[in-house]
């Protein structure tokens, strides 16, 4: 234990179990219900079975959609249903929005698509590599459309330049969901600090450190509405997935515990049991949407509210001239 | 009462603390420190594995807090693969209160990426070889190497900063975006 880091680190760890004496475990009711239900089925052997039941909606619902498509609904207030790939990208990614590694600097683009951006802050500003002294990329986007318009807004992106060449971009806010009515606003913004991804021969690089000097960082928002958009909005609204006979549990999104942790749990006795009767296990949700392990998608249906039509807006600020005063590092 | 449940009952109260306490040092964040230790007990006793005493639940269940962590980590990499650099935006430093060289120490880990920190916790708290850490994370013996290699540079700095005034730690992580209607920014 004479290395200091070692020492330091079970310090830490000893204090904080110390702080947290006499916290209890809140959430222990709900664990002990899964417990229970796990094993249950899992000694029953009964999953698979349980699942046979709803195979027969959820094959109806995989056979009207094909990926990436929208089926018509006769639920109310459900205006479409769409396939959604969980294992793979998303259609909120940056790609091919932001200018590659050692491009050129974008250009300011204020309007696009029925939004306008309007950038909050100084056009100068001084950024550390400490908690605290990072700079913020900051503005409204603004809605001219006479009608609601929902839409995802993913960003803003720093794009950072160095004598006019694209070198690094800064970390950006994952997409996220908004209706906006003609002049409403929606303020967006990011840290420039901490987490920066370096252009190195070209490509984004990881490890590597971007030196302290002057840049210009191009905010770049992404507006989008789209029917893949409006179904990740209800996803992260609090999606429901019910255990068959049992109590809602919140699910949805990508990284959410309980959509994950009920997706590797099945997945697991498939691979340990095989497919039952049923065939591949559709996972019903409460809302009528289907979890399919085995294609790694869900199927959710989506108001109308949340899909008023297609939006793909690039909206970039002008320049921030930011003065990185040490070196920045990919995290 | 099933010979799980007293495992469990012992560890989702005597030793939630120390379960807690484990999951804010890998993950720097109270909230999701919580949401993994309860999938760890849940993944760890939903299964009929043997048991043979607490401490053996205990051991298993810290595994867990770690493997799940280092999944969701990879799976949401994966998912963003096209925002590496969101690896952290959503890793609020702890509000566990420290004194001395720990809250440097603990801004540290709070900063270092869920990969470095999962490996400094593993081989320092968790004591594992770096080939043991490699298993665990599903990495090569030589990225546990580079992870601790940048770690330990983070950590010696935070240590040897301890008796300076401890930074700020209480920025604004609230990239998110909230509307304003209208009618109230005409007002503004």
């Amino acid at each position: 234990m004479s290395d200091p880091i070692r020492s330091a680190v079970h310090e830490l760890f000893a204090s904080r179990e110390s702080t947290l004496r006499g916290t209890s475990f809140a959430a222990d009711a709900r664990a002990r219900g899964l417990i229970r239900r796990r094993r249950a089925a899992r000694q029953a052997g009964t999953i698979a079975g349980v699942l046979v039941g709803v195979v027969a909606l959820g094959v109806g619902a995989m056979a009207a959609v094909d990926h990436g498509t929208v089926g018509p609904s006769s639920r109310p207030g459900v205006a479409g249903v769409i396939t959604l790939d969980i294992a793979g990208d998303t259609t909120f990614a940056m790609d091919g929005v932001l200018p590659g590694c050692g491009e050129a600097a974008p250009v300011t683009v204020l309007r696009s698509g029925g939004f306008a951006f309007e950038p909050m802050g100084r056009s100068k500003v001084t950024a550390g590599n400490t908690a605290g002294s990072e700079a913020r990329l900051m503005g409204d986007v603004v809605s001219d459309s006479a009608n609601p318009v929902s839409v995802a807004i993913n960003g803003p992106a720093g794009v950072i330049v160095k004598d006019g060449v694209v070198v690094g971009y800064t970390s950006w806010t994952p997409e996220a969901f908004a209706t906006l009515e003609r002049g409403d606003t929606a303020r967006v913004s990011s840290t420039v600090g901490h987490t920066v991804t370096v252009c190195v021969d070209g490509l984004p690089a990881t490890k590597e450190f971007l030196p302290a000097g002057t840049y210009d960082i191009y905010p770049v928002i992404h507006v989008i509405g789209s029917r893949e958009a409006a179904a990740w909005r209800v996803l992260r609204e609090g999606h429901a997935l019910a255990e068959p006979g049992n109590e809602l549990l919140p699910a949805g999104y990508p990284g959410s515990p309980f959509c994950e942790d009920i997706i590797a749990t099945l997945a697991e006795d498939l691979r340990f049991n095989g497919p039952g009767p049923g065939g591949n296990l559709p996972y019903e949700c409460t809302d009528g949407s289907v979890i399919d392990i085995s294609a790694g998608t869900i199927t959710v249906p989506y108001p109308g509210k949340y899909f008023t039509g297609d939006v793909d807006a690039i909206l970039i600020g002008e320049p921030v001239e930011v003065t990185l005063v040490e070196g920045y590092y990919e995290n | 009462m099933g010979s799980w449940q007293g495992f469990y009952d012992e560890l989702a109260h005597a030793r939630y603390p120390a379960l807690l306490a484990y999951a804010v040092t890998l993950t720097a964040n109270r909230a999701d420190a919580e949401d993994l230790v309860h999938d760890a007990l849940v993944r760890t006793f939903s299964k009929g594995r043997r048991l043979d005493n607490a401490v053996h639940a205990e051991r298993y269940v810290r595994r867990a807090i770690a493997s799940i962590y280092i999944d969701r980590q990879r799976k949401r990499a994966s998912w963003w693969r096209a925002a590496p650099r969101l690896a952290t935006t959503d890793s609020v430093p702890d509000a566990t209160p420290e004194i001395d060289h720990r809250s440097e120490i603990a801004n540290a880990l709070a900063h270092l990426s869920p990969q470095v920190r999962a490996a400094i916790v593993l081989h320092y708290l968790d004591d594992l070889s770096v080939e043991q850490a490699a298993r665990v994370m599903h990495v090569s013996v030589g990225a546990v190497k580079r992870y601790l290699s940048d770690g330990r540079g983070a950590l010696r700095q935070a240590l040897g900063a301890s008796l300076l005034e401890a930074p700020d730690t209480t920025y604004d992580l609230a990239d998110v975006v909230s509307v304003q209607p209208a009618k109230a920014r005409r007002r503004s």
